[in-house]
């Protein structure tokens, strides 16, 4: 509704504004610049207005998917409510939306696909504590295990990885500012610069680790599917390794056709793509 | 004559890659064959026979390796136990073979009825390499139906005995004959005698073929799976003879055979009115596969047992066989295997198959700690597959750790003989809430009704105690954790209302192809900086370009307002900012305020023929004007100087490109 809307004012804006255009008798050199940025004004305010018709519509569509998620799981549908919820989170990843994607697909008996839902959703917001909850429920119920984290992957649990890279970022070039500046403008360093630009490195470093944490839990994933076996080689023929429960973490490894070479707390061994998913899509 | 190690033949193959060389003649006939090369070869010399195929810079230091692992891996008190037993073990001789037997068994049949060609050599099997086609009479169909071998004691070494069955049959009467034809044995050629066959219209003697066993299966609806059971069946002669059978095996593709359940017993039938002494045998095969599959039973006919005729007594209907075992085998019997139904399957099955049910599930104690391991024993009773059945998979369950439980360690004899198999789980109640063991669901398929029946064990009760700690174990525990002692329930979460935090995408930022552009725009502005500062101080450096720009901008604005007034007719103001127009273009070549210079400064830059011609009265006329308007009491005349306005433009564009 509002992207309908928000289309006809945009239509009538520019059919408006070429008019007066073409009706004004523009001479004066000055003028005629006033009247192009004018112009270009009127294209740019279109694009803008475009984009957020298109952004309030995409909004509004997920909105709806969520509501409707999360009514069929009220009513106990819990199939329906799984489908919005992804739908939805398809459109736009949140937090919120994963995490009653996790409880719809719990209840549908989807242990792996839970499992993935909720650490994805931890992954967005670290700070969501009912999908951590969930996350502990989930494995000593169904006796999982949790992905084992080295050391320089437990500091990037603290923020998000959007959090950590602008983190990194901001403090790079603002140290890099503080020392750069003064040498460009020929500017003696006072103390406070030299500070400003040793706790701006000291929390760049610290980000660092973080940074290398964030990209190696990108290569988390969970196996989705029932029956699961981890095998020896990338082939369906393949010798079995071990069986993996549904919500068993794995570390992606590398990848060869349709098959992705893993990782397990057990052992190591080749599984299809479509069985396991990772927190971080790829 | 050659020999061949019984045992472990992998073992000596192994060793066998490695001479090259003619082994020395002390060691031929030391009773040690290698089964590919066919070379004599000791165990015990394995350190000089790999010492032969060395450089002599090798030798040294393989004789070094080999003399430590010796000492290392043997202990000097005895020979190796395991060359011991191999040594004991018989040899076989494999020397070429000498007698080779071909007949028909019988001799003598009716047109449409079957009787066996039998080949008999004394080789062991897989050395005999049969032609791809053999000459066959016309009108005899020929049907492979059984190979075997067996060992015959040749002093202190066993003579193997090969023996090939095909099944021929004719349907019309006729002398039929098999012509001699070559077989290679060991890699050398061996031939086979010629036989005969007689096919009568009528058998009025009866039929003369070696007694042949039959196969009985013991179930008419199989499914995959399912052990059943099947009887072979050897009937004596009516003289009160009866021959046993030897190395009997089940034929048939998709089977399992399950030999330990074997049995064996005598007993009287019923046969044409007689009372003959019957040998049965029963087994049990395993179908996996599905459809319509045949079996046939063939095993080695040794002597009469009972002191009666035996089958090789008559060198007419069947010459005698040197090894006194004879190959026979049974007509095959159909079977119709049936795939489990997928429908009614329920939880807890992992392939039993048969009629169980669950005597005792017992706890090894109804009251445990919290964190304490029990013990549960679920002993399932009945008729199926018991030896082989699997423990069903213990369900997971909240309060509970159940770790799964192992097949029954009975050996498979003594499980089928007590009739009922035993399974152990262990528990470990992690919640004093638990008030008994998890069900464990089980189910099997019965196969006499068809569908599948649920036989989940039950809850036993348990009295579960929060774990004994002493004192001090409490107060370190409370120390450590506030909420010690207080069992943690977990539960699901609610709904949540809102989308929460949400992203673009679920790919971390530096991952994405935009942000390493990204953070090209602090460079670029850095830059940026540099270069305002670098032009910053070249202005510094060359101040005139400066001031001549400033002049350009004030001209510009001047020449608007000159405009401005020339389309008004404002005569003061053509003079007033036609003097400022030019005082601001002259300005930066005197080193003056604008307002300071006077007309004499503007025409000393213009050229003398300007000077004195048009552009001169012009700048001359205005500033006077301008002065009579700014000093003189009287108005000053400004009549005709919107008519300047060409001259005038004229000069400023002239002083305009001096800037």
């Amino acid at each position: 509704m509002a992207a309908r809307s928000g289309a006809w004012a945009l239509a009538r804006f520019i059919l408006r504004t070429r008019r007066a255009v073409k009706r004004t008798e523009v001479r004066a050199p000055i003028q005629l610049l006033a009247y192009y940025v004018r112009l270009q004004a009127s294209w740019i305010f279109t694009f803008a207005l475009v984009g957020f018709s298109l952004f309030a519509g995409a909004s509004s569509s997920s909105s709806e998917l969520f509501l409707r998620g999360s009514d069929a799981y009220r009513a106990g549908n819990f199939a329906a409510s799984a489908r919005a919820f992804r739908a939805c989170v398809a459109q736009q990843p949140g937090s919120g939306a994963l995490q009653n994607l996790g409880l719809a697909e719990w209840q549908n008996g989807n242990v792996g696909e839970a499992v993935l839902a909720w650490e994805r959703a931890g992954w967005l917001d670290p700070a969501n504590r009912a999908a951590k909850l969930n996350l502990e429920f989930a494995r000593e119920h169904a006796q999982l295990e949790a992905p084992e984290l080295a050391w320089y992957e437990v500091p990037s649990t603290w923020h998000s990885a959007e959090a950590w890279a602008w983190i990194a970022s901001v403090a790079l070039w603002f140290t890099a500012g503080i020392i750069i500046v003064p040498v460009v403008l020929r500017k003696r360093r006072t103390t406070w610069q030299q500070a400003l630009a040793a706790a701006g490195l000291v929390v760049f470093l610290v980000s660092v680790p973080a940074q290398v944490g964030v990209w190696t839990r990108s290569h988390i994933g969970f196996v989705t599917g029932k029956g699961v076996a981890l095998r020896l080689t990338p082939t369906l023929e393949a010798e079995t390794l071990t069986p993996l429960a549904p919500g068993e973490p794995v570390r992606w490894v590398r990848a060869r056709g349709n098959y992705l070479f893993v990782r397990t707390s057990r052992s190591n061994g080749w599984l299809e793509k479509k069985e396991i998913g990772l927190v971080c899509p790829r | 004559m050659r020999c061949h190690p019984l045992t472990l033949m992998n073992r000596s193959a192994a060793f066998c890659e490695a001479p090259a060389v003619a082994p020395p003649n002390y060691l031929v006939g030391c009773g040690w064959v290698c089964v590919h090369s066919r070379a004599p070869f000791p165990f015990r010399n394995l350190q000089a026979q790999v010492l032969t195929v060395r450089t002599s810079s090798v030798r040294f230091l393989m004789a070094l390796v080999l003399s430590v692992i010796s000492a290392n891996a043997q202990p000097t008190s005895g020979p190796d136990p395991l060359v011991t037993l191999m040594r004991a073990q018989p040899q076989i001789v494999t020397a070429a073979p000498t007698q080779v037997v071909a007949v028909f068994d019988p001799p003598f049949v009716q047109a449409g009825e079957e009787a066996t060609y039998r080949v008999t050599v004394d080789a062991l099997l897989g050395s005999i390499e049969w032609p791809e086609q053999f000459p066959v009479a016309d009108g005899l169909k020929l049907r492979a139906s059984a190979q075997g071998q067996t060992f015959r004691s040749f002093g202190v070494a066993l003579q193997p005995w090969s023996a090939f069955n095909f099944r021929a049959r004719s349907e019309q009467p006729g002398t039929f004959a098999i012509p001699a034809f070559t077989v290679q044995v060991y890699g050398q050629p061996v031939r086979i005698p010629a036989a005969e066959l007689q096919v009568v219209a009528t058998n009025t003697s009866g039929s003369m073929a070696s007694p042949r066993p039959k196969l009985e299966v013991l179930a008419t609806r199989i499914f995959a799976g399912q052990t059943v059971g099947v009887r072979v069946v050897q009937t004596g002669t009516a003289e009160g003879g009866i021959h046993l059978l030897s190395q009997m095996e089940i034929n048939g593709g998709g089977i399992i055979e399950d030999r330990i359940q074997m049995r064996r017993r005598i007993e009287m039938r019923p046969v044409d009115g007689k009372n003959l002494a019957t040998l049965i045998y029963e087994t049990d095969i395993i179908p996996i596969t599905i459809g319509e599959i045949k079996l046939a039973v063939q095993a080695f006919q040794s002597a009469n047992l009972s002191g009666g005729s035996s089958p090789n007594a008559d060198p007419v209907t069947s010459p005698p066989n040197p090894a006194g075992m004879t190959l026979v085998d049974s007509d095959p019997v159909s079977v119709r295997v049936r795939p489990l139904p997928k429908e009614g399957e329920l939880p807890g099955f992992n392939g039993a198959i048969g009629s169980f049910d669950i005597s005792q599930a017992t706890l090894a104690t109804n009251t445990v700690c919290v964190g304490d391991p029990v013990k549960l024993t679920v002993a399932i009773r009945g008729k199926g597959n018991l030896s082989r059945l699997l423990p069903p998979k213990p369900p997971q369950s909240n309060g509970w750790q159940v770790f799964a439980a192992g097949s029954d360690n009975a050996l498979p004899q003594l499980i089928q003989a007590r009739g009922f198999a035993t399974f152990s789980y262990t528990l470990i109640p992690t919640s004093t809430d638990v008030r008994g063991t998890p069900e464990i669901p089980f189910s099997y398929f019965d196969p006499d009704r068809g569908v599948y029946q649920d036989l989940t064990m039950p809850s036993v009760p348990l009295t579960a105690k929060p774990r004994q700690q002493s004192s001090d174990t409490q107060a370190v525990a409370r120390a450590e954790s506030p909420a010690a002692g207080r069992t943690k329930e977990r539960r699901l979460s609610e709904l949540v209302t809102t989308r929460g935090a949400m992203a673009i995408s679920l790919v971390p930022l530096p991952l994405r192809r935009w942000f390493p552009f990204l953070q090209i725009a602090p460079v670029l502005g850095f830059v940026a900086l540099w270069a305002w500062d670098r032009r910053q101080r070249f202005l510094e450096r060359n101040p005139d370009i400066m001031v001549r720009r400033r002049a350009r901008r004030e001209l510009c604005r001047a020449r608007r307002q000159l405009r401005n007034a020339i389309s008004h007719s404002d005569a003061a103001g053509v003079a007033s900012w036609g003097v400022k127009a030019m005082r601001v273009a002259v300005a930066p070549h005197f080193p003056a305020e604008p307002r300071a210079l006077v007309g004499a400064d503007v025409l000393s830059l213009l050229g003398e023929v300007d000077r004195r011609g048009v552009a001169g009265a012009t700048v001359r006329r205005l500033f006077e004007v301008a002065d009579a308007a700014r000093f003189d009491t009287k108005p000053a005349a400004l009549s005709g100087l919107p008519a300047l306005h060409a001259d005038l433009e004229s000069v400023l564009n002239r002083l305009e490109a001096m800037l």
